[in-house]
């Protein structure tokens, strides 16, 4: 059954994915045309240099990233609910993204004070190397703590710990300063660059293997540590790699998209729902895809819904997200009832 | 013969048509609309005040409600064009029957004609225009029929003193000031609150406080959080009456106003939604200035209250003309017995504006944005007074549907091909370095964003910042625009740097 149903949903997945970017090429608040969309995209026909450019430079990077870290959230969001054995467990409450704030608001403040510049290629760093200072913290803390309680509460006083030291710099930051941190906040694609797509895949994919390779002792873990001991399972050691994929997928999201809420818990529930199952061999592809076709659609709204506004993706994700997987759960019991 | 005959002969057929004019004076009339949703509040059962004077008929209608921000006395396509004369509005007191009052936006609505229908389009809060037909008929001398007489829209002010006049203004349409003998000032704002002033010496009348707040001059130890009033009080030589400010030092980019906070005559006390009320209570502070951004932050307001000190909302960036912001300054002459001052400095920025005026426009298109940390592109909205004072010298903003900024956030985040296809060919770029970081190259504008290389501007060197001053710089609206017009005009080829913009290299 689980086999049958696989063979629907992946094939749905990609088909999906396929649709909706080809329907995130067609769509934008400047009408091209399919014939010259196909002429572009095929036959390198510039022409059109605006339509070319709309294309290549803005439209093709932002669905691609879109779909990349789309996937890489909901991945770590899967990671995270496995490892915290927690469904409402999400890939920022190991204080990631509150330690991507924090340095950005430390390297902001300093950066605005000594060279009157805030260059966008310095947010990317300073959120990544915030994100990994906050995981690099958890880490330390996972490998002397037993309890998956006490590390998931340790995450979310570290986000509240850099949270409150991010309130205190901002009494003391200029008003540009925080305009940048508020907007970084809410999350976007909408500067996304080829750049950005090249060195996203270059952490990303490499990371989705070693994932996907590490499924096997996943599922021996989900099954309890005792079980998983017993087929030769380095429990200390396949934690520190689960919390370290997570942060690294997560903390690429941070620095190139900025925190982006909803995803990384309800993706990985709508796949699992999907699939009924919680095998990590088949979810990991599973809630990569469902995250990648997620986030692609939610881009596609928060840049055309009123155009040319544009939302930030994070107002998309949790409004369409949210009554998703609210149906999916009811459908889901009322099926079990009858 | 005959036709001196006809002609008569028409007058004496058109004359009961088109209605005898009014002798000068007060009527009552009915005003009469094609909206339900475009009416005369309830309590004056369809009715307005008309005044004749000289001829000239003006009706003043209170509305329902503080929806309605603007008419125009036209086509709605007309009301948004440059030079376009609105009608702004009052908060008007209206007392129902059963002794309920509330406020309502009114408005003093010039009448061409009666008995016929003419053009009033109006906006409200959403910032959208639209048209309508209006008609004044059947005008009765004020206080012969039941209606509302000269007062019954706005409570008695006079507070038994004697009105002297009334302060003459060109833009400003978001406050006014009422003189009465002895040297009393009423000064009003369109968000309903009064303050009455004063003189230095006299006693309070009687009754004031129960519809206005006092304020005895002289007004010293004010607390300034409204950052774009201290260029006013600067303009007028009184940094001396600020003794507490809303930004550090280091936020001032008025020169004097730095200097001041960092000899220690203007202290910090707080940013408007934390202010120190210790140190504002111990500076013995008669009066806060807060921009409108208080409106978020009410449970300040209403602790500063507490407090006694009077809290007034600078609220010159709800003015629709962009001198109506600067025109603020003979607010705060008034408040400080420099109307003259005040005077001298406006007339000097109005003079810019005339001599613009005069001037072809350029019709250049103009791109105004930043592009933020994140990489995102921020623009003003289309009915800000930025893409005004953009149109009054001449250019043509080019992103001219991005809505009107009243009542919503006066900056956009754009979708990038939009800005893209909107702005690539741009003749002028003005990068908006008031937020966003100080740049001086061309290059470092576009390492924020790539695409920007294939513009028109970049390409023909006509890429223009900001200087960071520009949102403080209240008082020189009308020299900014002349600025402007200068960048649009072509005799700018050579230059490099003009008052409140530098071109980048």
């Amino acid at each position: 059954m689980s086999r049958i149903r696989s063979c629907i949903v992946f094939p749905l997945f990609l088909v999906l994915l396929l649709a909706a970017v080809i329907l995130s090429i067609h769509i934008g608040s400047v009408s091209i045309s399919a014939k010259d969309i196909v002429d572009i995209l095929f036959k390198g026909d510039r022409s059109n240099s605006v339509a070319y450019n709309i294309i290549w430079k803005i439209r093709l990077p932002r669905i691609v990233l879109a779909s990349l870290l789309g996937g890489a959230l909901s991945l770590s969001g899967f990671l995270i609910q496995t490892f915290f054995r927690n469904p409402i467990a999400g890939p920022f409450v190991l204080g990631i993204s509150s330690g991507a704030k924090l340095f950005l608001a430390i390297t902001t403040i300093i950066m605005t004070g000594l060279f009157n510049q805030m260059p966008v290629s310095v947010t990317v760093i300073a959120s990544f190397v915030g994100s990994l200072l906050s995981l690099l913290l958890v880490l330390l803390f996972t490998g002397k703590v037993r309890s998956m309680s006490i590390l998931l509460v340790i995450g979310i006083m570290i986000s509240y710990i850099c949270s409150a030291i991010t309130d205190l710099l901002i009494n003391f930051a200029n008003d540009s300063d925080i305009v940048n941190l508020t907007h970084w906040s809410m999350g976007s694609f909408s500067a996304a660059t080829w750049q950005d797509v090249y060195i996203s895949a270059f952490i990303v994919l490499p990371t989705l293997l070693i994932v996907f390779f590490a499924s096997k002792p996943m599922g021996a873990y989900l099954m309890g540590e005792g079980y998983a001991k017993s087929l030769g399972v380095n429990i200390r050691a396949f934690r520190v790699l689960l919390v370290l994929m997570t942060g690294i997928l997560s903390s690429c999201v941070a620095a190139f998209a900025g925190p982006i809420s909803f995803v990384g818990i309800a993706v990985p529930h709508i796949s699992r729902l999907l699939l009924k199952t919680s095998k990590p061999i088949l979810m990991i592809p599973a809630s990569f895809l469902c995250g990648a076709l997620f986030c692609v659609l939610c881009d596609l709204g928060a840049r055309t819904l009123f155009s040319p506004t544009e939302l930030s993706i994070s107002t998309v994700t949790s409004a369409i997200g949210a009554p998703i997987v609210i149906w999916l759960l009811i459908s889901r019991r009322r099926r079990n009832e009858d | 013969m005959k036709r001196i005959a006809f002609f008569c002969f028409i007058v004496i057929i058109c004359f009961p048509v088109l209605g005898a004019p009014l002798k000068d004076g007060v009527y009552t009339a009915d005003f009469s609309t094609d909206s339900s949703m475009f009416h005369v509040n309830e309590a004056y059962n369809g009715k307005g005040l008309l005044t004749v004077k000289n001829g000239k008929m003006t009706i003043h209608v209170t509305m329902p409600s503080k929806q309605i921000l603007n008419l125009f006395r036209g086509k709605a396509a007309d009301a948004t064009s440059p030079g376009a004369v609105l009608i702004g509005h009052t908060v008007d007191t209206v007392t129902h029957s059963d002794g309920f009052t509330e406020k309502a936006h009114g408005f003093d609505i010039p009448v061409p004609y009666l008995d016929k229908e003419f053009d009033c389009a109006l906006v409200g809060k959403k910032g959208k225009w639209y048209d309508h037909k209006v008609s004044v008929s059947n005008p009765v001398p004020s206080g012969k029929e039941s209606g509302i007489t000269a007062d019954a829209s706005k409570p008695d002010l006079s507070f038994g003193l004697k009105a002297t006049g009334r302060m003459k203004l060109d833009y400003a349409n978001q406050f006014s000031v009422d003189y009465y003998e002895g040297g009393y000032k009423l000064i009003s704002l369109a968000d309903g609150s009064r303050f009455f002033i004063v003189p230095e010496g006299k006693r309070l009348p009687d009754g004031v406080s129960k519809s206005a707040v006092p304020l005895y001059q002289p007004i010293k130890n004010i607390y300034l959080a409204a950052t774009s009033a201290m260029c006013l009080f600067d303009s007028l030589d009184r940094l001396d009456a600020i003794k507490l400010s809303g930004a550090k030092a280091e936020g001032w980019y008025i020169p004097k106003a730095r200097t001041a906070m960092e000899e220690g005559k203007i202290l910090f006390a707080g940013k408007y939604n934390a202010p120190d009320y210790e140190l504002i209570t111990a500076s013995r502070c008669p009066l806060a200035v807060e921009s409108t951004m208080i409106g978020h932050a009410l449970n300040i307001k209403k602790q500063l209250e507490q407090l006694d000190i009077a809290v007034l909302v600078d609220q010159s960036g709800h003015e629709v003309h962009p001198l109506g912001r600067s025109e603020w300054i003979k607010l705060y002459g008034a408040l400080l017995n420099e109307e003259e001052k005040a005077d001298a400095v406006f007339s000097e920025q109005a003079g810019y504006l005339d001599s613009v005026k005069n001037s072809t426009p350029s019709e250049k298109r103009v791109a105004f944005f930043y592009v933020n940390s994140s990489g995102k592109i921020i623009a003003r909205r289309s009915g800000d007074y930025v893409s005004r004072m953009i149109a009054l010298a001449g250019g043509k903003y080019i992103f001219d549907n991005l809505g009107d900024d009243s009542g919503r956030m006066a900056t956009v985040s754009l979708e990038p091909e939009f800005f893209y296809s909107q702005a690539k060919d741009a003749d002028i770029i003005i990068y908006n370095a008031t937020i966003a970081d100080e740049i001086h190259f061309v290059s470092q504008m576009v390492g924020k964003s790539p695409l920007l290389a294939d513009f028109k501007a970049v390409k023909t060197g006509n890429v223009w910042c900001t200087n960071k001053n520009m949102y403080q710089e209240t008082t020189a609206l009308g020299q900014m625009i002349n600025s402007l017009h200068k960048i649009f005009s072509d005799s700018t080829a050579d230059v490099s740097e003009l008052p409140f913009f530098y071109r980048l290299k």
